[in-house]
């Protein structure tokens, strides 16, 4: 039986910035555009997405005149992330018995 | 709202962790610039002693060191805003030689009120600095360079202030350097 999906993180973008946050404390703007391969409107949208169900915190702050945002994971975010692996094993255990 | 299958969905986690590594290389430049810094503050300050008569031997250190501070400071901002991401082991080992740095200050306060040869206390400190980044690095000649250090405090404390200084150069050199210049290859 399948469970209930994080719809948050079931979506490539926001599972691949929540991974790279997973493993680093933080990243900005620039390299998360770099690792997600999107566009910067795309970015933003999704960031604020992640914000917004708490997983990522967001620091605006300027650095040599020109704005510079930072995420990081939230310990809520953590949990996100280990649930929706958690639910990944099962349903490979599952396609794969 | 597009769903990923289980597959997909540990292919994309796999790929955004791989993409994001942890290069201990990018280290090797505070090693190696605090090495020689360190040595030249040593070497500078056995000449003044050994062929001068002048009275402040230690002005290379007061010079040498705050500039030391200065340009690790505006590298590492630098470095970080190049690179767009720092690792917990980049915090780590910033906030372990912040804290030995500020304590290499007090040390040398502590001794000068003591009346003791400072050079054994930074060599101790020197050591477990250099042995706690190596381990945590993983790196095998920093974690020698470390027990190195160690080795080398015992030594200075049966010699004079001024040998001392040229154990220090000697203990940097051998502890510190050439592990930095193998962490740079690497």
């Amino acid at each position: 039986m399948y469970q209930e999906l994080d719809k948050v993180l079931s979506q490539p973008v926001r599972l691949i910035i929540v991974s790279t946050l997973m493993k680093v404390r933080s990243a900005d703007f620039n390299y998360l555009k770099e690792v997600t391969n999107t566009t910067q409107g795309n970015l933003s949208h999704q960031l604020k997405k992640l914000k917004e169900a708490g997983y990522i915190e967001i620091e605006k702050k300027f650095v040599n005149n020109y704005p510079k945002t930072i995420c990081r994971i939230t310990s809520q975010g953590k949990k996100a992330f280990a649930d929706y692996v958690e639910k990944m094993k099962t349903y490979l255990n599952l396609e794969n018995p | 709202m597009e769903n990923l299958t289980a597959h997909e969905s540990l292919e994309i986690i796999t790929s955004a962790i791989q993409k994001t590594k942890e290069n201990i290389k990018e280290q090797s430049f505070f090693y190696l610039f605090w090495g020689w810094l360190t040595v030249s503050a040593a070497l500078i300050q056995y000449a003044l002693i050994s062929f001068t008569a002048f009275q402040a031997n230690y002005l290379p250190w007061v010079i040498l060191m705050p500039i030391g501070v200065i340009v690790s400071v505006i590298y590492g901002k630098k470095h970080g805003k190049q690179r767009g991401y720092e690792t917990y082991l980049d915090m780590f080992l910033k906030y372990l030689w912040i804290v030995i740095g500020f304590s290499f200050f007090l040390i040398v306060f502590i001794s000068i009120v003591l009346q003791v040869n400072t050079t054994i206390f930074i060599l101790f400190l020197a050591g477990v600095g250099t042995l706690v980044s190596g381990m945590a690095m993983k790196f095998k000649p920093l974690i020698a360079g470390g027990i190195l250090f160690f080795a080398f405090t015992i030594v200075s404390l049966y010699v004079s202030a001024q040998t001392g200084l040229l154990i220090l150069s000697l203990a940097i050199l051998t502890g510190y350097l050439i592990p930095a210049y193998l962490l740079k290859k690497s």
